[in-house]
């Protein structure tokens, strides 16, 4: 097992013999997720913030139970994608003959998952930015409240940010196709066909997300 | 018995010798028993070219009968029509009286004229009479006592007219038409009627210019029976309605709600009339959109104001108009507008939407792409 440089930029040497043992250790994963956990809540919050500025002013109050909600939302949220990932990961080289148990998935998957902390930093910090010195429109009829912000997320600066998450995620695919070989016990080919097809599939729900707009 | 016989045959003498000796007049006196007892002039007074009537009523004062052979009316200044009708007249009886009726036309300038009435008597002897008869051109008197200090196009004003009489005489059938051309009114005639001497009276229309004109309107009366008018003009030229209403639009704000803009402020009508239908908008090269397009306000009183929002399409840094439409109490439509920009609004008020960031953004695209493909590039090369 390698040190933890070696995760991000050499994961075959961090990965290499990591999962001898019967039980894999799943506390950095977890830690791992709380952080992004973390990080995608205080980002959620923010958006929730701006998007309660629309509110009719009797409706105000609501501002604080929105930045809740979207905290806890999107931490809730950054386990499931974890546990989803996996799932995928895991199904799909069970097709391509994989044999290791779930945790190792689970623990792979969770230590792949370390790039996107920092293009969740990096979407948070400008969410923050961005966010704080938009104008909010005045708007009266709460119907109009979707249309609005659905108008202002569909921005060249967000797509950009959209963009930073796709690469950091194509390094997170990196990490995983070969903690995926050493967790499942399969070829490099095995694994990145069981990688790439869920992150290829989330890649161009995301691009269809904006073009849709 | 033989003495009242006598004195009864010398009454029946008497009787018979006065007789004669009464119906033996002389011409004089015959004519001394004619009298005129009265004249009417009809209309009292005349104007130029006016066609009347002069009445004269002759009475047999005395006891005995009159041949009467014609009766005339000369005049030098007057014509006088009488077609022959008094040629022969014939006897009047005593304490009767007998009506001559003569048509006069005033074809004469201003005066008063003695027309001479001649009573020719079969006997011989005469009687002569003069008649005055007043000839005054003076008209009836029309002037404008109200009316707008300038006129809109298509706006309804009141205008006010007297009318008065500074004849002699009373004239009937007095009337007020406008005399149309470039204007309209609500009502087509104003009935006066009668005016006496030194009467006036009041009219009202209410007149609708089209285009720059003169209103002319008539007052139209009789004479007798004769038609007469007056004109009088009421210039039209449009000019700016300093009683209208006035829209002043401010408080002004242009938020942005992503791609479109919204833009809220206060409507107040700072003339003086009320300002019906008013309606805030935007004009081109501004395209209203949802969910304002529109902002009607409604009823503006002077002085009063309101709240308004619309919003609306542009690109940035266009100038856009702001227009608020409204109507007068006729229905006339007016607009007001002033010009909004959308340069320093929102181009974007987004942070970073200049092209400076842009080109940040993509510059830090492309950083993440080499660091992230060096590193898998290495991931892979590494054994």
């Amino acid at each position: 097992m390698g040190t933890y440089r070696d995760l991000l930029v050499n994961p075959r040497a961090f990965f290499d013999g990591m999962f001898s043992e019967e039980k894999p250790d799943l506390k950095i994963p977890v830690a791992i997720v709380v952080v992004i956990a973390l990080v995608s809540g205080v980002t959620a919050m923010t958006v929730s913030s701006v998007t309660a500025q629309l509110m009719p002013a009797e409706l105000e109050g609501m501002g604080t139970i929105m930045g809740a909600v979207g905290f806890i939302a999107a931490f809730i949220g950054a386990f499931l994608m974890w546990v989803i990932w996996a799932g995928l990961f895991h199904g799909i080289s069970a097709l391509r003959s994989g044999k290791g148990s779930f945790n190792n998935t689970l623990a792979v998957t969770g230590y792949g998952m370390v790039p996107q902390i920092i293009s969740g930093i990096i979407g948070g910090v400008f969410s923050w930015w961005y966010f704080s010195g938009v104008t909010v429109p005045v708007v009266t009829d709460p119907l109009q409240i979707q249309a609005v912000v659905t108008d202002m997320m569909a921005t060249p600066e967000l797509m950009m940010v959209s963009v930073i998450g796709i690469i950091f995620l194509l390094w997170s695919a990196n990490i995983w196709i070969f903690g995926l070989m050493e967790a499942r016990r399969i070829s490099v080919k095995d694994a990145a066909i069981s990688v790439l097809i869920p992150v290829i599939g989330y890649i161009i729900f995301s691009l269809w997300q904006y073009v849709g707009f | 018995m033989k003495g009242y016989a006598v004195l009864a045959c010398a009454a029946l003498l008497l009787v018979l010798l006065a007789g004669p000796a009464a119906a033996q007049l002389t011409p004089a006196e015959e004519a001394s028993q004619l009298a005129v007892t009265s004249y009417t002039v009809e209309p009292e007074v005349f104007m130029y070219g006016d066609t009347g009537t002069i009445k004269v009523m002759v009475t047999n004062t005395g006891a005995t009968p009159v041949a009467v052979s014609r009766v005339k009316l000369y005049s030098n200044d007057l014509s006088v029509y009488d077609d022959g009708n008094y040629d022969s007249v014939g006897t009047i009886g005593p304490g009767n009286s007998l009506p001559f009726t003569f048509t006069v036309v005033a074809d004469t300038t201003d005066g008063i004229y003695y027309p001479f009435f001649y009573v020719d008597l079969r006997d011989a002897g005469s009687l002569r009479y003069r008649i005055p008869v007043t000839v005054d051109s003076t008209g009836l008197t029309a002037s404008v006592t109200d009316k707008p200090d300038a006129f809109s196009p298509d706006k309804k004003e009141v205008i006010t007219i007297l009318v008065g009489n500074p004849r002699e005489n009373t004239v009937n059938a007095v009337e007020v038409v406008p005399v149309k051309d470039g204007f309209s009114t609500v009502q087509t005639a104003s009935f006066i009627g009668t005016l006496v001497p030194d009467q006036s009276a009041e009219v009202t229309f209410e007149a609708t210019p089209m285009e720059e004109t003169v209103m002319t309107f008539a007052v139209r009366y009789r004479n007798g029976i004769n038609d007469h008018e007056t004109l009088v003009d009421v210039p039209v030229t449009f000019g700016e309605d300093k009683k209208r209403a006035e829209i002043v639009l401010n408080n002004i704000i242009v938020e942005s709600t992503g791609t479109t803009y919204m833009v809220t402020g206060d409507v107040t009508n700072a003339g003086l009339e009320d300002a019906k239908s008013v309606v805030v908008t935007v004009a081109m090269p501004g395209i209203p959109v949802d969910p304002y397009r529109s902002y009607v306000v409604g009823a503006l009183e002077p002085d009063d104001f309101a709240g308004f929002e619309v919003t609306f399409d542009a690109n940035p840094g266009e100038e856009v108009p702001l227009v608020a439409i409204y109507k007068d109490v006729d229905g006339n439509l007016y607009e007001d507008e002033i010009i909004m920009t959308t340069a320093d609004q929102v181009p974007d008020s987004r942070p970073g939407s200049g092209s400076e960031m842009t080109l940040l953004w993509i510059g830090l695209v492309i950083v993440a792409i080499a660091v992230v493909g060096g590193i898998i590039f290495y991931s892979w090369k590494k054994k």
